[in-house]
């Protein structure tokens, strides 16, 4: 029983512009056999753009009529399955308030149109009269077809060995492009020569004879027809950009970056070279570099709680800084006088299938750094100054490498392989004063540093990843592998003279001579890591899902270090040189839930944890074995988190994470360390892993209509077994560091922002409010000292962009650090930052534009005497020149008030410090920018445009 | 084709009928690209909008499944699955709420929307909407349609609709309607969002999904809410912002 149902009465009358007319309009349609065409659509469409005026269903007889529409010309339509659609103009006559079309008879779309095109090709086809038009994007050629490979693919063409063409059967008598006739009458030269990229859609229609043309009496002949129609724009893919500038002070800069890309590849260069401390791209410039492979996240081979948590490395941390494998980005302006010299190119192949990617990058830095450094070190019952100036030349080159491949073999399953490479040379000179002063500011002791070094390293990191989803969603396996290996080479020479005077207030005597170093380090140290992970994921239930992984790694690593005296005719020293061998094992096994509901997310879970560490200290390669260490820990390590969306834009999150660290192999080494006799390092076997458990939680708000927003944070960490080092300070200012475990040391920070419009969109306001309590835990001559660390700081941003030439950005922020021991409270002290900021952009008549950067940052410590100002005005002018805004002059004056310094202050154990750097300074440079795809110069709405 | 039928004839009206192909639904696979909507902020310039579509040109599908019901003159639209899983299956967040309900008969729609974080009841008559009829076909999910197009001024979008007359219903997916017949396939600003029917199952006994129990929310009519759209886009648009908070 199928349920009578009313239609359209009532819906018509709700989209029909209806008055009170008299005007009808009917007819009837049947189909070449004479059928009716029951319930077919009849529409009424305006003339003049096809807009829809109303829509009637024929009766069961195929008749329609339209009754009491508007006065006026209609085009009048119906579509019927199977039929080609039909149209007509229906013209209004004021003698005639019928207008009856009579009977219609459709004609059948072709067979092959209405089969091949429409269902097999999944094309659209626009059909107007007798014409058919293919929209050509949606067949698919490869590259460099012509249109001759093009037509082949075309249902109901036809195109045989000569090239001559074939349309619903009918010999194709012209092509025409865009209408006109193409080099003569031979319709295959157009097909032939013309790129199928360039066609934009293909139309078939039968024109009239040449004869009937000429004549003007129609003939009754017509001639098959093939018009193609040229894209618009034939995409050009190419960009690039250049910068030159030159300035006072010799101060020189040029950039410049050049991409071609169509759908699938992308080829890119760039290279740079300044003398005004650009080390390396800018953000936009590397995502110009990189293209599509700028960010990989899929990269991670280290499986583990997909809520965050602790990440699945062991890291010796040493001190040998080496850089990353990526191509370097660079934000501000570093410190110190640089000049550097970059350059690099990348070729990307992206489909959804495969993506590919490789590249070269090349840079190198010299820098001249000079530095003061003014500090206190604070003893059981008294304390003393330094002063200490340096000189540093460093040199730094590094080659780069690149590829990577991603293929999805199918939906479900996709590998992921990647390799990295690195090599570099570096080159370190520095030569350091440094005057020791009593609290009479007596001098009585100097050191003269001296300190050259080559280095060259290499490293290489690849890892490959398999990823396979089943069927059922939710349902994840997959496996990973990773080798990466360092290798590094240096040769160091270090001199140290250290001169003791006679003072009268209180001493540190040392024996001249005896603590003074001259010599000759060679230290090659190689590395191998070898990883692999497994994870599993399974769906419970609708809302429970849960996770399994497990990893495994071993790291080995070797260092041959051979010490040289150099006054002692380059014998080798065998109390400081060394051979060691150490192999790291870690596993772990972790599981976890994870609850979604609604907007929901909480995650359980628990890892378990085992690491062993395994060193073997020589005197020398040959040489017996002289010490061993042999660790094994374990941990069962708990973690939970929450995320959670609140009603009205809010989100709230909050995460407990218990994170353990084993003790460096170093801190580990039975034996003593005096390669510096004046900083002793010694080793405890009987060290414990550090845990620490940290809580992470916070909410915020933001309203996309209103603009106010609130972000509030909290986070509290707590250590139990942290490595420490007691310093022993002996009389003579010999310093013995020897790391123990003690629980207890925490440290709680806050954070509070509030955002808010003051006029909308012209006028707004944000308040900060940011704290830091630290509890650290300082061993000075083995007294347990709590150092307590506050750090409070409040800031102010006020915004106006009241019109569209004009914005000016402010901050202000006050810190204020309070530095608190419970032993010897002769070193609490309290130093504070003061930071202001001002940016303004401002757009003139012309396309001339003023931007102006200032900002103050101000330092004190009274306890050090410190007090250092530094304001930097950084005004631009420019002006975008030509037609096509492609060109950009620009000056700019750099540091107006050359008071630029870099400049640090901290607490730390028993030293404070404040350090300066001598930075870039004033300067005026002009310089002149080619964009190919001209400049959009603009008042920027917000900081960060 | 053999049909059941009764004819209605109202005073302006010419035919009404009654056939199997009026009640069922509709699934659509909505796919949003987000390269593409931001493609029209006027604020970025030509270098920013080329260097979004380079880096990010991998990542930029979004898909839902959609479900229209329709029977007895009338048409529901909401998710097949408020839930929306991220592509592994861990994930699950809740899509805010978006149910239109139409009421061809007595010509009202009343639509329960979660926008910028707050609940809307949108009620208002179903208004004539300026679609041009273009001579085009193609075939969506097994149906022939034919093409229509309109500009939404409101939100700045060129809309292409693909429609069958053979579905005699005026509806369609999202807040798309008021073509000849059922809207298959919608295409906006060049594949920027498409929602595309899958399958489409006739079912004479179709029921129209029940109403959450309870609404709560707003009460809002059509032009109050063009007008906060509108009022939003603008004020994004003035901040050099994209008005990421709408569903396109």
């Amino acid at each position: 029983m199928k349920k009578p149902l009313l239609f359209l009465a009532l819906l018509l009358i709700s989209f029909t512009t209806f008055s009170q007319s008299d005007y009808q309009i009917k007819g009837k349609f049947i189909d070449t056999t004479n059928a009716p065409l029951g319930f077919a659509s009849v529409f009424l469409l305006q003339p003049k753009d096809s807009t829809l005026v109303t829509f009637v269903r024929a009766d069961e007889n195929g008749a329609f009529v339209f009754k009491n529409v508007k006065k006026q010309d209609y085009l009048l339509k119906t579509t019927y399955v199977g039929l080609l659609p039909y149209q007509k103009l229906i013209k209004f006559f004021a003698d005639k308030s019928t207008q009856d079309i009579g009977t219609v008879r459709l004609k059948p779309i072709q067979k092959d149109l209405l089969e091949i095109v429409i269902r097999t090709a999944k094309a659209p086809i626009e059909i107007k009269g007798d014409t058919i038009e293919y929209d050509a994007s949606k067949f698919k050629v490869p590259p460099g077809s012509s249109v001759e490979d093009l037509l082949r693919k075309l249902p109901g063409m036809q195109v045989d060995a000569d090239g001559n063409l074939k349309a619903q059967g009918r010999k194709v008598e012209k092509v025409l492009v865009d209408g006109k006739r193409f080099f003569g009458d031979d319709p295959t030269v157009a097909t032939k020569s013309l790129p199928a990229e360039s066609i934009n859609k293909v139309q078939v229609f039968d024109d009239k004879s040449e004869q009937s043309k000429l004549t003007g009496i129609e003939d009754g002949k017509k001639e098959k027809t093939v018009n193609l129609q040229l894209k618009e724009e034939f995409k050009k893919g190419g960009f690039g950009k250049g910068t030159v500038g030159a300035g006072t002070e010799e101060r020189v800069m040029a950039k410049a970056n050049y991409n071609k890309f169509d759908k699938k590849n992308q080829f890119s260069i760039v290279g740079f070279g300044n003398n005004i401390n650009q080390t390396g791209l800018s953000n936009k410039d590397y995502q110009d570099f990189k293209g599509s492979q700028s960010y990989n996240w899929n990269d991670n081979a280290d499986f583990g709680p997909s809520q965050g948590g602790m990440r699945f490395f062991y890291s010796e941390n040493d001190d040998t800084q080496e850089p990353g494998m990526n191509v370097p980005q660079s934000g501000g302006t570093g410190s110190g006088l640089s000049k550097n010299f970059a350059g690099g190119m990348n070729y990307n192949y992206d489909t959804k299938k495969t993506k590919v990617s490789s590249n070269y990058f090349y840079n190198q830095t010299s820098q001249n750094l000079n530095q003061i450094n003014q500090s206190q070190t604070f003893l059981t019952n008294t304390s003393y100054f330094q002063n200490d100036s340096s000189r540093n030349s460093n040199f730094i080159e590094n080659h780069r490498l690149s590829f990577r491949v991603e293929e999805a073999f199918d939906s479900l399953n996709t590998v992921i392989f990647n390799i990295n490479g690195r090599f570099s040379n570096r080159n370190r000179n520095s030569i350091s004063d440094n005057n020791f002063k009593n609290t009479g500011a007596e001098t009585f002791r100097n050191q003269a540093i001296q300190n050259n070094f080559t280095g060259g390293s290499s490293a290489f990191s690849s890892a490959v990843v398999y990823r396979h989803k089943f069927k059922k969603r939710g349902r994840n396996f997959a496996l990973s592998g990773t080798v990466n290996n360092n290798q590094n080479d240096q040769d160091a020479l270090q001199k140290s003279d250290v001169k003791s005077f006679n003072v009268v207030g209180e001493q540190f005597p040392l024996p001249n001579g005896l603590f003074n170093i001259n010599q000759n380090v060679l230290a090659l140290s190689k590395d191998l890591e070898i990883k692999s992970s497994v994870l599993y994921t399974e769906p419970l239930t609708k809302k429970l899902t849960s996770e399994t992984f497990f990893n495994i790694s071993q790291k080995n690593q070797e260092v041959d270090r051979d010490v040289f005296a150099i006054n002692d005719n380059r014998k080798r020293s065998d109390d400081l040189s060394r051979f060691f061998n150490n192999t790291v094992d870690f596993k772990r096994l972790g599981t976890a839930l994870r609850i979604n509901h609604n907007n929901l997310n909480v995650g359980l879970g628990v890892t378990y944890n085992t690491i062993g560490i395994n060193g073997k200290f020589y005197g020398d390669q040959n040489a017996a074995l002289i010490g061993q260490v042999n660790k094994n820990y374990t941990k069962l390590l708990p973690n939970a988190s929450l995320n959670a969306e609140l009603p009205g834009n809010g989100y709230l999150y909050g995460n407990y994470d218990v994170g353990f660290q084993a003790p460096r192999v170093k801190d580990l080494q039975p034996f003593i360390d005096n390669t510096n006799p004046l900083f002793v390092q010694k080793g405890n076997p009987s060290l414990k892993p550090t845990v620490n458990h940290g809580i992470n939680m916070g909410m915020g708000k933001f309203d996309p209509v209103s603009f106010i927003q609130l972000w509030i944070n909290f986070n509290y960490n707590y250590y139990v077994d942290q490595v420490i080092y007691n310093r022993v300070i002996d009389k003579q200012l010999v310093t013995t560091l020897s790391p123990e475990n003690v629980s207890g040391g925490q440290n709680f920070g806050g954070y509070f922002n509030f955002g808010f419009p003051i006029i909308k969109t012209k006028v707004s306001a944000d308040l900060g409010f940011n704290a830091n309590l630290g509890k650290n835990l300082v061993k000075i001559n083995d007294v347990l000292n709590n150092n307590t660390n506050t750090n409070i700081s409040y800031s102010a941003q006020l915004d106006f962009t009241p019109v569209d030439w004009f914005s000016l950005f402010n901050q202000i922020s006050f810190g204020n650090n309070l530095a608190k021991y419970s032993i010897g409270t002769t070193q609490n002290q309290r130093y504070t930052n003061t930071r202001a900021s001002s940016n303004m952009v401002l757009q003139m008549p012309k396309l001339y534009f003023i931007t102006a950067d200032f900002s103050f940052s101000g330092y004190k410590n009274k306890a050090l005497n410190f007090n250092q100002n530094i304001p930097i005005l950084n005004v631009s002018t420019y002006k975008l020149l030509g037609k096509a805004k492609k060109s950009e002059l620009r000056l700019t004056l750099y540091d107006a008030f050359k008071r630029n310094l870099g400049v640090n202050q901290s607490a730390f154990q028993n030293v404070i410090s404040s350090n300066r750097t001598q930075t870039l300074s004033r300067y005026l440079m002009l310089s002149y920018t080619y964009n190919m795809r001209g400049i959009d110069a603009k008042v920027k709405k917000n900081k960060w445009e | 084709m053999k049909l059941q039928i009764l004819i209605v004839l109202l005073c302006f009206v010419s035919v009404c009928f009654a056939q199997k192909n009026d009640a069922g639904q509709i699934f659509y696979e909505r796919k949003t690209d987000w390269i593409k909507l931001i493609n029209k902020a006027k604020y970025l310039s030509k270098e920013e909008k080329d260097r979004i579509a380079n880096t990010w040109k991998n990542d930029t599908d979004q898909k839902q499944v959609m479900i229209l019901s329709f029977a007895n003159n009338k048409s529901h639209y909401t998710y097949e699955n408020q839930m929306q899983y991220s592509e592994d299956g861990q994930y699950s967040w809740k899509n805010d709420d978006f149910i239109i309900n139409r009421d061809f008969g007595l010509g009202t729609y009343s639509e329960i929307q979660k926008v910028f974080g707050k609940s809307y009841i949108l009620e208002d008559s179903l208004k004539a909407q300026n679609w041009k009829i273009l001579n085009e076909l193609k075939e969506v999910a097994g149906y022939i349609c034919m093409r229509a197009s309109l500009y939404d001024s409101t939100k700045n979008m060129e809309i292409t609709a693909w429609f069958s007359t053979d579905l005699p219903v005026s509806s369609g997916p999202e807040r798309h309607y008021g073509l000849p017949g059922t809207i298959l396939e919608i295409n906006i600003d060049n594949d920027a969002v498409s929602l595309v029917a899958t399958k489409v199952t006739l079912n004479p006994k179709q029921e129209m999904p029940a109403l959450p129990k309870k609404i709560k929310g707003k009460k809002i009519n059509q032009t109050a809410y063009n007008k906060m759209i509108n009022d939003y886009i603008t004020q994004q648009e003035k901040m050099h912002e994209f008005a990421w908070g709408l569903r396109y």
